[in-house]
Parts: structure tokens; C-alpha cells; sequence
């Protein structure tokens, strides 16, 4: 750690009285470095301890053309600092991986505007939805990095992906956009141990680990001093790099009167509820071992065999394939906003979003197996949402937000929930936030508030603070309170108070 | 021959339409000999908008704000508007980009302003952390603007019928001398003296008195005053006068006697703003707010 805090205090500490953001001609250069602290409200462990360095720059040589690159790097030394992160620092930050999917490189594109096509070609982010703390239907484009669970901006924690987006314009307000994503990204899921480890991943992990005992055992030891010498293969299962496996979204955009809406298609896969398999290739089995087997317990070669299908065994020397299985979905879905800019609902804006996706695949609890399978269900889930500025400067904005299942079980073996689980055929939650500033908008409080249908909370106060033209701090908590099985429950232990120290250049 | 006709004539007629098209009108209406308040201020509220234009572009735009000890911000911005005369009921579409410091660049508002002054706008920002346009309703008008002791009112929404105005004389304007860069602005200025008293109750303000220039229709200078009668605010506007452009502001200057806070939109000195380039209304949509890389 301290090496690095002398490498950043050498290369920043000269520029800081002058650096401001770099424009000459068509280049622009920026960024910031920033730390993010966070600790248990009662200072017994940190949960996190990160330097940050963020530089932009943009190259636009005509008004309709532009470069545009993102670099974005991150340490976090609590893993360094806590023993009980000893094997999520590991899995997450050793091992590398592990570490696919979350590259330095933000963003990397190249823009061509124009008045009736925009195309952005490159690595980036994309947003549909309206809804704010969920995803909705941004879930099925960019994948999620679950680090810090949902507690950042969704900017700092999409994963992006290298696309192609064309946006047409044949209306004065209409537009039709489509993606073309033939880059794969799963979620990233931090590793047990790590403080926002979601509660399936942990359950998962466990049960993994006590099957992955069993079979290493039988491997080495096997049955009657014949060790069966499996080989075990682990594959990531990613979907083949050719076009085919692309991503292909399309979206229509516009405004009638007061009231825009727009309608989404994506054809997408499953990233964040990964399937797991568990493939055995009985075609590498070593026939010497059976032989030998079979003479040991005085069977006959096909009563072996019966044995094995019967005690649920592979044969010695098969291939165990450990992998994960991605499903392709197809997801339907909208969004709406209306302003009232008149009559007794003026102020007023109600806002709206909608995802229906078919045949998705989600975990289950198998208790009878003691295992975690995947099935498919329809969701439809959706959001609404009014936002009112109260008092000239007071805006408070209310969601209702509903995520419902076509199937509540698979014959009596109940979905899981994130946390691992059992999850309700319908789970609502409210979100309140009431934001505000004082001091000429230097000072910026706000509150967000999430309710869950089983008493699960999170409370996430905050308090901005702009200290001139570079220098601003961010004061907060996230407070997550509920039953272990709830969404934000589950993070019971690794509630936080933080705060973050930026300097932008 | 009958070629070589048809080419000076197609010549002779492009030649007349260039002549005949002047462009679209680019400076305010001649104030009348004996103007009434309503006209005065219909003036100022057309040079204000630029509604005399069809478009314009401000490339730089800084918002400084001095607190009483000295402390100086700044925030950087830049902002094209068209202008749409009450077509399809829109008075102009405008988008702004907030482009310094570093935190808040990327902020975008693209706002529709409509011709009934009783509609408010429609406005979408472009939040950069969130990487998505939200759709808001109009900011309180009392809500200050940018942060400064400008309210969204004085900069962005206050309309011609917003008050009921009372032409109550003439004067001459004794000078303004600049908090931001010490320099006098407009001594001697001769002009009218219009009391516009809002038509909200309870308003943030009980009257304002107007200083209108004579000669160009630009309010120079306003005094707001609260419920005791006592003067709270001063606001200034230094404008430049081409004699074949468009008028453009140079800066618009506020000063808080309450809370000794000072705040400058310097509008037209790194860049003089240009007008009339025939920006489509295609531009002012969220295809445009998307295009943000910040």
C-alpha cells in the first residue's frame, strides 16, 4: 500500500496546483484521483480502502467526428488489511483469472454524428432504463460488476462491451437505435469472503466444495484400495467468439406531446444467474480398473458397471467437465415518462419501465439432490415512479417496483433469491430519495431509502461537498438492515459509513 | 443557344433570390417614441431569448460565483438554442452542456420552452454518473440557477406576462461598476424606469424596478425588492450592439446585498456567440443529449 500512496503523492502532488482539465484544439484530456474509504460503523473492519485513478480523453478533429478513450483503475487494500477477505483477496485480486472482465479500459470508441445517424462504434456502455437503484432493462445489455453489490453508480460498475451502435433519426423525434454486440461479459461476482459475497454464490461455493471433497477422495482413495483417478477439467463455458453469439437489440424512441415512451427488444444472454454443469465423459475410463475392481469384489465386468449406475459413481479414470452453461434469452420490454407541464398535476413526472423475458433461466434448491439446479421462468418485472421537486429546491422521487415469476417452484423446490434464499412469485420493494442543496449547490445531502415486502432495508444517506474547482467529498452510509435471506439483509455484516476524497484534473 | 438561355437565366434568378432573401431578422424591434411598459419589456424579453434570431451558439460560457470572503468558482458551459417563433407552440428548444470543472462535466439539460407562458418546460438532463437522460419536471422557479443568486426564474424561465408592468419615468443610468472585473459599465446611460410587480403570491420578491435602455431595449439593470421595500438584489446586463449583427451579452452580472454574494455569466468575451447558422430542430432531441461522452 505504501508504495503505492508514495508512486501516486510523486506523479500528482507537483501538478496539483496547476492541473485543470486539458483542452487544446480538438484534444481534451481530464480525470481525477480519488480515494474511497469505507468502514463498519463500528470501526472494527474496513470494507473498503481504494485509490482510483480516472483519466478521459477525446480527440474530435470535426464537429461530426471523435475519438474517445476511458481509462479507469482501482486498488483496494482492505482485502490486504482484513484475514477474513484472506480468500476472496485471492480469488479476486491474485489469481488473474479471475480478473477477466474488468479491464482498465472503460471506454475505447469512435463517434460519427449527423442529423439522421449516429454511430458509435467501440468498447462502451449503453442505458435503457428509467428506473433508479435496478436494472431493469439494462440488466440484459451490459453485465454487472457486483464488487461493491449496487451501493456505486451504475456507471462506475456496468461492465462494457465492445459494440456497434447505430442510432436513425427518420422522425423529428423519433429514433431507432440498434446494437450489435458481439463481445461476452458475464457479471462479476466477488468471491466468499469478500464483503458483499451475495449469499447464492456462498451457498453454491459450499455445496460445490463439499461434492468437490467427495470426489477428490474417491479419486485418491477410490474402493478397495483401487484409487479411481479421475481427471477434472474446469471450462468457463463462454459462448464461442463468432457473430452468431452476438447480442442484438433494437429500441424505439419517441415523444407525443408530453408523453415519451420507447419500445425494447433484446435478443441477449443469461449473465447473471450462470448455469453450472457438470459433464462426466465415461469414454476416458481406465478398463484395467474396472477389471481389477470387479475381481476384488467378485463381480463380473457389466455387474460392475450396474454398481456404479446404481451407487451413483463415475468409473476410474473418467473426465469430470466443470463448467458453466450461458442461455440465450429474449427479452421484451419499455419505458414511459410523462411531465405534467399544466393543470393540477404540474410538476408532477411519472416515469415507467417494463421487462418481460421469456424462458429465463434461474437457480433453484434441489433439496431431495441437496444441489442448485437451473430452470427456465418467465419474468416480467417493472418499475413505477413519480419524481416532484417539494420545496423550491427539495425533489423527492418514489418507486414501486415489482419482479414477478411465471413459476414460483420447480415441483415444490422454490427459486433462489440473490442472497440464496427462497424468493417470493412476487417481490415488491419501495425506493424514496429526497435530494437537496444548500450553500450556492456546494453542499448536496441526500437519502435514498429501499424497502423489500420482508422487512429488508437500505438506508443510504449521503452528503456531497464541493471544496472549490477541484477538490470535493462525498460523506455517507449505507445502512443495510433485514433477515439473512433478504436482499440487503444478507449484507448485515458489512454495512458502511465512507468517505471519499476526490481531486479532478 | 437555347442552353446558353437557360444558363443565364437560371444565373439571373439565383442571382435575384440571393438579393431579395435578406435572412432571418437579427436585431430586436425599434423601440416607438413613446413606448409603454408592455412594450419595453416585450423588447427586452425578445433581446433576451434572442427571439429575434432564428438559432445561436454560446461556445464558452463561465458561471463565476465570489462569496463575501473572496472565494471564487467556476463552472464552465456552453449552450445553442433554436429559436422556433411559435411553431407548433414552441417558443425555442435549447440544450446546455456543463463543461467545467471536471465533477460536473458532461451535465446536459435539452429544455423545450413553449409559447403559453402557463405550459412549463420540458426538460431532460443528461446525467454523466448515471450514463442516462432523465426525464425531470421544471426546477422550482425560485431555485437558484447553477448555484448562483440567479434563480432558474431570472436566467431560463421568466416570460413577458410573468408580471404586470408600470412605466414610472426616465433616467439616466449612473454607471455600473463590475464587482468581477472592477471596470464602470454603462454610465450615462439613458433610460426608462419600469416597476414589474409578480403575479405569483408570495413570490421571492415583491417588486423589481427595470432600467430599459432607450436606445436598444436592454434592461441594464434590475433592483429587487422584498416585502419591507428594502432592496435585496442587483442584477446587471452588459450587452454589445453590432450595428449589422445580432445584439449579444457580454455578461450578466448579480449581487446579493444579503448574503454579499457575487455571480457572473460571462457569455460573449472568450467567444462572441454566433447566430443564424441554421442548426436543425433535429439537434434539440435526446439523440443529442446520448451523444455526451462524459
Amino acid at each position: 500500500m505504501r508504495k503505492w500512496v508514495i508512486v501516486l503523492l510523486v506523479v500528482f502532488l507537483p501538478g496539483l496546483g496547476q492541473a485543470t482539465i486539458l483542452k487544446k484544439g480538438p484534444v481534451t484530456v481530464e480525470g481525477y484521483i480519488k480515494n474511497e474509504t469505507g468502514v463498519y460503523p463500528d470501526f472494527t473492519k474496513w470494507i473498503k480502502i481504494m485509490n482510483i485513478i480516472d483519466i478521459r480523453g477525446q480527440y474530435q478533429p470535426r464537429t461530426w467526428l471523435s475519438f474517445y478513450g476511458h481509462l479507469y483503475k482501482y486498488w483496494d487494500f482492505a482485502y490486504n488489511q482484513e484475514d477474513e477477505y484472506a480468500p476472496a483477496h485471492q480469488a479476486m485480486y491474485t489469481n488473474r483469472e479471475t480478473w477477466q472482465g474488468i479491464s482498465w479500459v472503460r471506454e475505447l470508441y469512435i463517434d460519427f454524428f449527423s442529423d439522421y445517424l449516429d454511430i458509435r462504434a467501440g468498447k462502451q456502455l449503453i442505458t435503457w432504463g428509467t428506473a433508479d437503484g435496478i436494472r431493469v432493462l439494462d440488466k440484459y445489455v451490459n453485465p454487472l460488476d457486483w464488487r461493491e453489490f449496487t451501493l456505486k453508480p451504475w456507471n462506475e460498475i456496468k461492465i462494457p462491451l465492445w459494440m456497434l451502435k447505430l442510432e436513425f433519426q427518420p422522425t423529428l423525434n423519433g429514433t431507432l437505435q440498434f446494437l450489435l454486440i458481439p463481445d461476452f461479459e458475464p457479471d462479476y461476482w466477488p468471491a466468499p469472503g469478500a464483503p458483499f459475497c451475495p449469499g447464492v454464490v456462498k451457498r453454491g461455493v459450499e455445496i460445490g466444495k463439499t461434492k468437490m471433497e467427495k470426489l477428490m477422495k474417491l479419486s485418491r482413495e477410490g474402493i478397495a484400495g483401487v484409487p479411481f483417478d479421475y481427471r477434472i477439467i474446469s471450462e468457463e463455458g463462454r459462448p464461442g467468439e463468432k457473430w452468431g453469439n452476438s447480442k442484438f437489440g433494437i429500441r424505439w424512441r419517441d415523444v407525443l406531446g408530453n408523453f415519451e415512451y420507447t419500445l425494447n427488444y433484446i435478443y441477449s444472454w443469461e449473465t447473471e444467474s450462470v448455469e453450472r454443469t457438470t459433464d462426466i465423459d465415461a469414454s476416458t475410463m481406465d478398463m484395467s480398473k474396472v477389471a481389477q475392481l470387479a475381481n476384488i469384489m467378485h463381480k463380473t465386468i457389466p455387474e460392475m458397471f450396474d454398481f456404479f449406475s446404481m451407487n451413483r459413481i463415475a468409473p476410474p479414470g473418467s473426465t469430470f467437465h466443470f463448467g458453466q452453461r450461458y442461455h440465450r434469452i429474449n427479452v421484451w420490454g419499455g419505458t414511459f415518462s410523462k411531465t405534467f407541464v399544466g393543470g393540477p398535476l404540474k410538476g408532477l413526472t411519472l416515469r415507467g419501465e417494463f421487462a418481460y423475458v421469456r424462458n429465463d433461466y434461474k437457480a433453484y434448491y434441489d433439496k431431495k439432490e441437496n444441489t442448485i439446479k437451473w430452470a427456465k421462468t418467465d419474468c416480467y418485472n417493472y418499475v413505477i415512479g413519480l419524481d416532484k421537486w417539494v420545496v423550491t429546491n427539495w425533489l423527492a422521487s418514489f418507486q414501486f417496483i415489482q419482479l414477478i415469476r411465471s413459476k414460483k417452484d420447480i415441483n415444490g423446490n422454490p427459486f433462489l433469491h440473490l442472497s440464496g434464499y427462497p424468493m417470493d412469485k412476487v417481490e415488491t420493494l419501495l425506493t424514496l430519495k429526497v435530494s437537496t442543496d444548500f450553500f450556492h449547490e456546494r453542499l448536496k445531502p441526500d437519502i435514498l431509502i429501499v424497502y423489500g415486502d420482508d422487512n429488508d432495508w437500505r438506508i443510504s444517506p449521503s452528503f456531497y461537498f464541493e471544496w472549490g474547482d477541484h477538490w470535493t467529498t462525498t460523506f455517507g452510509a449505507h445502512i443495510l438492515e433485514g433477515k439473512e435471506s433478504g436482499l440487503h439483509g444478507q449484507f448485515n455484516d458489512s454495512k458502511e459509513v465512507y468517505l471519499e476524497v476526490k481531486y479532478s484534473f | 443557344m437555347i442552353r446558353r438561355i437557360l444558363f443565364i437565366t437560371t444565373i439571373l434568378v439565383l442571382f435575384f433570390i440571393s438579393f431579395c432573401w435578406a435572412g432571418p431578422v437579427c436585431h430586436p424591434p425599434k423601440i416607438s417614441e413613446k413606448p409603454s411598459a408592455d412594450e419595453l419589456m416585450k423588447a427586452w424579453f425578445d433581446i433576451k431569448f434572442t427571439r429575434y434570431a432564428d438559432d445561436v451558439t454560446y461556445e464558452d460560457i463561465d458561471v463565476i460565483m465570489i462569496d463575501k470572503s473572496g472565494f471564487k468558482r467556476t463552472k464552465g458551459a456552453a449552450r445553442k438554442r433554436i429559436v422556433l417563433h411559435g411553431k407548433r407552440g414552441f417558443d425555442y428548444k435549447d440544450v446546455i452542456w456543463v463543461t467545467y470543472p471536471e465533477y460536473t462535466k458532461g451535465l446536459a439539460v435539452l429544455t423545450w420552452a413553449y409559447m403559453d407562458i402557463n405550459k412549463q418546460n420540458d426538460i431532460w438532463l443528461w446525467l454523466p454518473s448515471w450514463k442516462k437522460i432523465r426525464k425531470v419536471s421544471q426546477a422550482e422557479e425560485d431555485d437558484s440557477f447553477m448555484g448562483s443568486e440567479f434563480t432558474v426564474e431570472e436566467i431560463t424561465t421568466r416570460r413577458y406576462g410573468y408580471e404586470t408592468y408600470k412605466l414610472i419615468g426616465e433616467d439616466v443610468f449612473s454607471g455600473y461598476k463590475s464587482g468581477w472585473d472592477g471596470k464602470t459599465y454603462c454610465k450615462d446611460v439613458p433610460c426608462y424606469k419600469i416597476e414589474a410587480y409578480p403575479k405569483k403570491k408570495h413570490w421571492y420578491y415583491e417588486k423589481r424596478i427595470v432600467w430599459i435602455d432607450k436606445k436598444t431595449g436592454v434592461s441594464v439593470y434590475e433592483e429587487y425588492y422584498d416585502k419591507k421595500g428594502r432592496k435585496f438584489k442587483e442584477i446587471f446586463h452588459y450587452y454589445v450592439y453590432p450595428e449589422n449583427g445580432c445584439y449579444y451579452p457580454l455578461f450578466y452580472e448579480v449581487y446579493n446585498f444579503k448574503t454579499g454574494h457575487r455571480d457572473i455569466i460571462v457569455m460573449g468575451v472568450k467567444k462572441r456567440p454566433v447566430f443564424n447558422t441554421g442548426i436543425s430542430e433535429r439537434f434539440f432531441t435526446r439523440k443529442t443529449l446520448e451523444r455526451q461522452e462524459w
